[in-house]
């Protein structure tokens, strides 16, 4: 590898440079947009899927449902309770005469239930329910994008919490070692024979099962896979010279982890970041489908592969979920193939 | 003359990679004699290994291609031949041995087991009569005791006595031609002179042939009876050893020759300020042993070491490889802890803490051997210099930085347009400048270089030895040069301290050290490095 030649890409800067290696990789590329737009669009679900409509016009007056709550009594109803938007009469009452609606394109969000099916539930896929229903008359489309979204961003959310807790213990123990690093690392191997799974069921008898409990037990447990490998690059690493140069220099031992050695740890981080992140989408759909995970009225893709097991003839269930997961699943691993490549800067 | 044992005919090899083929050796013709000590000199690219290693068909065969050339031995031509034919050959009549002895050698198995393997596999041997004959090779290889020696594993020999097992491995079948490929560059320099002399005394001994192939010259002129000069892929020149040194024909080998460090000695003046000066240097290891690692013995590293440093001044500090050299200069820069006095002006640096030491750092700087692995991969040029101006130069803006980085790669001899690029496409001489650069920019008055020259070729290694003296003249440095090399040290030292096992053995001005060495140790060193031709 001599200097002197490719002289092209001068001027421009190393971020830069790493998005274009990431844009040559086609398949990282596309499989970014295509996530990209899922998650985007997922994250405006509740304009997009909503029993609620989006804006009602009553009497000369504009209503918001899917923000604010209106009882039925507001447009001329019986009940001081919350209209129930897809009832034929309150329908009836808010368009009749001047009154109009604006509904979202799909008039289900993940817990509405579709009263007015022809068929028992679970439902196969109608005009009405586009993927059908669950065994309790929700719509599984609906509830496929929220589960998604949600499954997506628990995912985004352990991932960072074990990474972020995986790379300071991992860096402190490295960077430090003797006896720090060993009162550490036996620390560390108490605590990862705890019984992760018990400690789950245990958990979840106690309290009430919710996300935010999920992303704690788990992140408990979830960093110490990666605090091995970057503990023992910080380790190889503080020797090599360009960190003596670093300390030479009169460097702090803060900015020696931050600019010297974590860039050039990084490695295991990047390499495990798609596998981390599938993962976790996975550990929170094996826990909801063995239900010890969120709570039933949550979107869950675990719960509908549950339900599609318990209705084995329902294949729009089971079919649906997986091919969600796949789907996810796959685009997270391309678009973190790439990822690696692009932040590898070797590679010219 | 004796008659021709192998001959190589126009031989190409390309490599292919993902940016395309690339040419490393373009058409190569040489013969080697029976009992002939042929050598290939080049330096690093050249197509020296690529040459020999075709030789036996080394390479990795899907990502090597033999566009043309032929290898005629025992009227077979190897280009063609089979893989099962090579491995008839290979360890049998043609065998090698290789630079790295850490590496060559298994460490899982005996070295006795390693040369029976030879053994057994070409001449079906039993186990005993293979064991007798390894330890009669280990004897005849020059090892001490080999009836014990044959049973110890690897990691338990030093560096020569590994090469040796090597030899001993090589030599097993009775090879008619053995190739070597850079056997003594891992080494001491004295080790260097005995494995060399091994290798004469076994060729006289056996008469076969050895093609030795190296990038050191002055190795090969008491050494080889021929020489084949290469650069880029082609042999340049090719004489009579005699011949080439006493006449050389080409301008690349005048070059190579001529690449001997200058001494421009006389021209750098020191002044009588002392810059850093210390008393009864110690670093001691402590051996810990057992469950609860309690303290059995220490190792003495240093010990027991004075040091004055004049300014714009070069020590240079001499050993052989775990003499205690390197930990000297870094304990005299507080990297590693020590005993004893050290002060840099009117601080007593000895006593003061990390935190203290923080805001003189920049006054003491280093450069390190291996210029592969003294620049972060992941930071650009730019970043790398700068890191040290916004540590102890915090008042700069960022236009005035990024001139004064301008301002010292031009200094070190590199464009501007390396600020944005990263240390690998960079070649070693270049990576070295920048990381002279690096210690430059922040006006130091001590700095330590360790070996700055040893993973360099002699043409690049001359230019950077010059551009320390140049830098040296300019910005009055002082300079700790720690190196192996005696001639690099001759050529830059205003004064040598000679160290072996941690202690100081001689000391004094170059002249008086290297030219009328008072002690046998010196003498030693002197003879095998200095006064090789």
């Amino acid at each position: 590898m001599s200097a002197g030649s490719e002289s092209g890409h001068l001027h421009i800067s190393p971020g830069r440079r790493a998005w274009l290696r990431f844009k040559a990789n086609r398949r990282g590329y596309i499989s970014l947009w295509l996530f990209s737009i899922l998650f985007i669009s997922s994250l405006l679900a509740e304009v997009l899927l909503n029993d609620k409509p989006l804006l009602v016009n009553y009497q000369g007056e504009l209503y918001f449902p899917f923000v604010k709550s209106y009882p039925e009594t507001a447009f001329g109803g019986d009940f001081e309770t919350e209209a129930d938007y897809a009832d034929p009469y309150v329908r009836e009452l808010i368009t009749a005469g001047d009154n109009w609606v604006i509904d979202p394109p799909i008039r289900y969000d993940f817990n509405a239930i579709n009263f007015q099916s022809e068929l028992p539930y679970p439902a196969p896929p109608s005009s009405q329910n586009l993927l059908g229903t669950d065994d309790r008359g929700r719509d599984v489309f609906a509830r496929l994008v929220y589960g998604f979204r949600l499954s997506v961003l628990f995912a985004f959310a352990l991932t960072a919490i074990g990474i972020v807790i995986g790379i300071l213990t991992g860096a402190v123990q490295g960077y430090f070692s003797g006896r720090l690093d060993l009162v550490m690392q036996r620390i560390i191997e108490v605590w990862s024979s705890m019984p992760e799974l018990y400690l789950l069921i245990i958990f979840a008898s106690i309290f009430q099962p919710s996300i935010w409990l999920l992303i704690i037990l788990l992140s408990l447990f979830g960093w110490m896979g990666l605090s091995d490998y970057v503990r023992a690059e910080f380790l190889r690493g503080r020797n090599l010279d360009y960190v003596r140069a670093a300390r030479a220099m009169g460097q702090s031992n803060r900015a020696i982890m931050r600019h010297h050695l974590l860039p050039n740890s990084m490695t295991p981080v990047i390499t495990f970041l798609p596998f981390r992140i599938s993962g976790s989408i996975m550990a929170l759909t094996s826990l909801d489908f063995l239900g010890l995970g969120v709570p039933p009225t949550t979107p869950s893709l675990g719960e509908l592969l549950a339900q599609g097991k318990e209705n084995i003839e329902a294949w729009w269930l089971s079919l649906g979920t997986f091919l969600v997961l796949v789907g996810t699943l796959m685009l997270l691993i391309f678009i973190g193939e790439a990822l690696r490549e692009a932040l590898d800067t070797r590679k010219s | 003359m004796a008659a021709k044992l192998i001959q190589v005919e126009n031989l190409k090899v390309t490599f292919k990679t993902q940016v395309g083929d690339i040419e490393a050796v373009r058409g190569v013709s040489f013969d080697i004699h029976q009992s002939e000590n042929v050598a290939i000199v080049g330096e690093s690219g050249s197509g020296k290994s690529v040459t020999a290693l075709s030789l036996l068909k080394l390479h990795d065969e899907r990502r090597v291609d033999y566009p043309a050339g032929r290898i005629i031995y025992n009227n077979q031509d190897l280009m063609i031949a089979s893989e099962t034919e090579m491995r008839d050959l290979r360890g049998k009549d043609i065998s090698m041995i290789f630079q790295e002895p850490m590496t060559s050698l298994n460490p899982l198995y005996p070295v006795g087991v390693q040369i029976q393997e030879t053994l057994k596999l070409h001449r079906n041997m039993d186990s005993q009569a293979a064991r007798d004959i390894a330890i009669k090779l280990l004897d005849r290889v020059g090892i001490k005791d080999p009836k014990h020696k044959i049973d110890s594993f690897p990691h338990m020999l030093s560096g020569g006595q590994r090469q040796r097992v090597m030899i001993a491995m090589a030599l097993a079948c009775d090879p008619v031609l053995l190739i070597a490929d850079e056997p003594t560059t891992a080494l001491d320099v004295t080790v260097q002179q005995q494995i060399l002399e091994l290798l004469r005394d076994l060729q006289a001994e056996t008469g076969m042939s050895v093609l030795l192939i190296t990038h050191d010259l002055h190795l090969v002129r008491r050494f080889a009876d021929r020489v084949c000069v290469m650069h880029r892929g082609q042999i340049v020149e090719q004489a009579s050893s005699k011949e080439l040194f006493r006449n050389p024909q080409n301008q690349y080998t005048r070059y190579l020759l001529d690449s001997e460090p200058e001494t421009r000695i006389a021209e750098i003046k020191p002044t009588d300020k002392i810059v850093v000066e210390a008393e009864g240097i110690q670093v001691y290891f402590a051996i810990r042993k057992g469950f609860f690692k309690r303290k059995v013995g220490e190792v003495r590293a240093v010990d027991q070491i004075d040091i004055v440093l004049k300014q714009g001044e070069t020590l240079g500090i001499v050993g052989e490889s775990g003499s205690g050299k390197t930990t000297l200069g870094m304990a005299l820069l507080r990297m590693v802890e020590s005993s004893g006095r050290i002060r840099f002006h009117d601080h007593e640096i000895s006593t003061y803490h990390e935190r203290q030491m923080r805001p003189l750092r920049r006054f003491f700087q280093i450069v390190f051997q291996d210029p592969f692995s003294s620049l972060s991969p992941r930071m650009t040029v730019e970043q790398i210099v700068a890191e040290g101006l916004k540590l102890h130069f915090p008042d700069l803006s960022k236009t005035q930085r990024r001139q004064r980085i301008v301002k010292t790669l031009a200094e070190v001899g590199l464009d501007s347009d390396a600020l944005w690029r990263y240390p690998h496409e960079f070649s070693g001489g270049q990576r070295q400048r920048i990381a002279v650069a690096r210690t430059v920019i922040l006006e130091p008055e001590v700095i330590l270089l360790d070996e700055p020259t040893s993973a360099l070729d002699v043409s690049v290694q001359k230019q950077v030895l010059s551009l320390l003296s140049d830098l040296q003249v300019s910005h009055k440095l002082s300079y700790l040069f720690i190196s192996h090399d005696l001639r690099v040290v001759r050529a830059m030292s205003h004064r040598v301290i000679v160290m072996r096992d941690g202690k100081v053995v001689e000391a004094g001005s170059v002249e008086q050290v290297f030219d009328h060495p008072q002690q046998q140790y010196t003498r030693q060193l002197a003879q095998a490095s200095l006064y090789n031709e």
